[in-house]
């Protein structure tokens, strides 16, 4: 499983596919979410005008993000946090691993965050020596397997409570056969004698917000205050376009993020933090690192389109509606970020040669532009990216194979537009098709074709790789009217 | 490493390399900010139902008391019932006039202490009736880990400072940020096995919060 990647996605589709107990483990995903999302935004007045003014909040700072963000880093050292720049995976995890070991730490606590899965922190730290400890449960579940995340949101929805307790069992002598309660339970003592430990603790942020210098952090369970509150020194790693320009801009982002996420009007906490405490008897940060990780995203804001990734919330509804990643997972994508959001990050995080079969891992259908909390446009950022792949505009570069690929094709629509061209001309085609057809078509269409067949015919093998193809009716409309006509009308 | 210069000019280069094609996404544009809501006034009273029931719902038990000292008494009685030896408070001061025969209070617990205690007491300086949120902030008492590390969180709220929404706290907040604040909805929850429900994973199994009116 862990040697999927981007450029794999028809290999890893088919596996998944094939996988019958990821199949009972996705089975829940889309209705359960489905569900609790529907009864959660019902709750909000205008659901729309909400979405529509967090579409205008993210535009609006991604527009002036050098602004926003310089006034962010100022405003957070202002109130004593410290801010470190990333250009890229390698700088973050340069950075964070310079302050723990700074600090003397051979072992560090972890909330979730998928910027430190980005950019592979957890391995970073153990080249240097360090434990990193992952406490959000789902993230300890896939620690211990040592696999990666499959979910933005419940990064072990691909396991099983049986795969969960056996895993358990082996790792932490746990019983075989122990419910969700017991395992829990055992995750609580275990990781309690960490967090009572830890000196340093590493998060993510979900929201910074500029005219304050504050991160804002959102989670159900708790692991993310022990973090932040209980060591000395709290890291907070943060993706560059986080930012919102006003405090009270949090408002109508805490009402979309838990609702889309995990269908909760609020998830169980949000932790705000606005610097370091600024008076001894205070309770407080006594040391606040922020990171901010660039990593590919700055390229993004290059165009309109493109940029709207960088609007993303990690909320996953797109994930729990795509009906591709309802059947195929999420390692299928090979990537950190699965299913339709991640299948427009991750060309563009690591370059379209590395994952280009990911922008057509997608039918259009457009259910995760529908419930998109900040209302991106997937299907037209999929649109975008293919236009890219196929012009190669995105370096510029245009090869012979492509220039004969352009002939080719316009070759081939001559010649088509040509067939149809006159009535006498398409009904010969037409009646071409339907005796021809013969050989491929069954029960009103046309499987997969390939051999003599498809190389006589180049379109259709292309086509029927994928999607059955329709058969030419074997009578059409038009020549039912005429023999109904001829009959006088009457019905057979 | 790279320089903070050096990271704005980078986003700076890459923002003017997309001007060209603004004027054709032209709803892809930030659009007029509207205002946010605000819901209609409500009574304190009707405030403290909803923020109750809200909470109730989310796992939360509330108790409603008439004054401070029935608050006290209520305390005492809710630490009788769950048992509880030892107790962690913040630096509230009416949490001091707590009184129980065999039960330790613990004013500025150590770290050990905090993991050991029965239950954490702590008040909350605003709450949320919408979602049966409690919202601590840091300036004003110490509860941060108070709140966070035992298993179980008993919580003072005023109904006065019951707010109808998100919105309302934290323009109400807005003008004085605390380092840290805390919004609590219920006891700590996980779905991540199975998206089955488990309380307690790792904050408070318990929250029970004691509305005076």
């Amino acid at each position: 499983m862990q040697a999927q990647t981007a450029n794999n996605f028809d290999k890893n589709a088919r596996a998944a596919l094939a996988d019958p107990v990821l199949q009972g483990a996705l089975q829940n995903l889309a209705s359960t979410f489905g569900t609790r999302r529907k009864a959660a935004i019902a709750t909000v007045p205008d659901w729309e005008a909400s979405r529509e003014t967090a579409r205008s909040i993210k535009s609006e700072v991604l527009g002036k993000l050098d602004k926003y963000l310089g006034a962010f880093a100022d405003n957070a050292e202002a109130n004593g946090a410290k801010i470190h720049w990333a250009k890229d995976a390698k700088e973050a995890c340069s950075i964070v691993t310079g302050l723990v070991k700074e600090r003397g730490a051979q072992m560090v606590v972890k909330s979730k965050s998928m910027v430190t899965e980005e950019i592979h922190l957890n391995h970073a730290l153990e080249a240097e020596g360090v434990e990193p400890v992952e406490t959000d449960l789902g993230e300890w579940i896939i620690q211990l397997a040592e696999e990666t995340p499959s979910h933005i949101v419940v990064p072990a929805i691909h396991k099983t409570k049986r795969q969960i307790a056996e895993l358990f069992a082996e790792k932490v002598g746990t019983d075989k056969d122990a419910n969700v309660d017991e395992l829990t339970a055992t995750a609580r003592r275990i990781l309690r004698q960490k967090f009572a430990e830890a000196t340093v603790g590493i998060s993510g942020v979900n929201f910074g917000v500029a005219e304050t210098g504050s991160i804002l952090i959102l989670e159900n369970e708790g692991n993310v205050r022990l973090t932040t509150s209980l060591p000395k020194t709290h890291i907070a790693v943060m993706g560059i376009e986080k930012l919102l320009p006003k405090f009270t801009d949090l408002g109508v982002f805490l009402e979309l993020l838990p609702r889309s996420g995990t269908g909760q009007r609020l998830t169980a906490y949000q932790s705000i933090i606005t610097g370091t405490k600024k008076h001894p008897d205070h309770e407080g940060p006594e040391e606040l690192h922020i990171v901010l990780v660039d990593n590919g995203r700055s390229k993004m804001l290059a165009h309109p389109v493109t940029r709207q990734s960088l609007a993303c919330i990690r909320c996953g509804a797109c994930l729990n509606a795509c009906p591709v990643y309802q059947s195929v997972g999420g390692h299928a994508y090979g990537a950190v970020y699965p299913g339709p959001i991640g299948a427009v990050i991750t060309p563009q995080l690591q370059g379209l040669a590395k994952a280009k079969q990911l922008p057509y891992a997608s039918s259009l259908c457009g259910a995760c532009r529908e419930v998109c909390p900040v209302k991106i446009d997937i299907p037209e950022l999929l649109l975008h990216l293919r236009a890219e792949i196929t012009e190669g505009t995105s370096n510029g570069a245009v090869t012979d194979e492509k220039v004969a690929r352009r002939r080719g094709e316009s070759i081939a629509f001559r010649l088509y537009s040509s067939m149809w061209k006159t009535p006498g001309r398409y009904r010969f085609f037409q009646k071409l098709a339907r005796t021809s057809q013969r050989l491929v078509a069954r029960d009103g269409k046309i499987g997969k074709v390939s051999g003599l067949i498809a190389s006589a015919a180049p379109p259709l093998g292309a086509w029927t790789a994928w999607r059955d193809a329709p058969a030419v009716a074997p009578e059409s409309f038009r020549e039912k009217w005429e023999r109904k006509l001829k009959n006088g009308g009457k019905a057979e | 490493m790279t320089s903070r210069a050096e990271m704005l000019d980078g986003i700076r280069s890459s923002l003017a390399k997309s001007a060209p094609f603004e004027g054709l996404y032209h709803h892809l544009q930030p659009s007029p900010r509207k205002s946010v809501r605000h819901a209609s006034a409500v009574s304190a009273a009707e405030l403290a139902k909803r923020f109750s029931s809200e909470l109730t719902t989310v796992g939360g038990e509330v108790h409603r008391a008439a004054n401070e000292e029935l608050a006290v008494e209520t305390i005492c009685e809710v630490l009788a019932n769950i048992g509880a030896k030892s107790v962690a408070i913040s630096d509230l001061e009416l949490l001091k006039s707590i009184d129980g025969a065999d039960i330790e209070l613990i004013e500025n617990p150590s770290r050990e202490q905090l993991f050991v205690v029965d239950a954490g007491i702590t008040s909350a300086q605003l709450a949320i009736a919408e979602t049966g949120t409690l919202v601590l902030r840091s300036a004003t008492e110490r509860h941060r880990l108070v709140s966070l590390v035992p298993p179980v969180h008993i919580c003072v709220l005023r109904t006065n400072d019951i707010r109808p929404t998100m919105h309302d706290v934290l323009e109400e907040m807005s003008n004085a940020i605390d380092p840290t604040i805390t919004f609590i909805t219920g006891p700590s929850r996980t779905s991540d096995i199975e998206l089955t429900l488990a309380i307690g994973v790792h904050g408070p199994k318990r929250l029970i919060v004691v509305l005076i009116d």
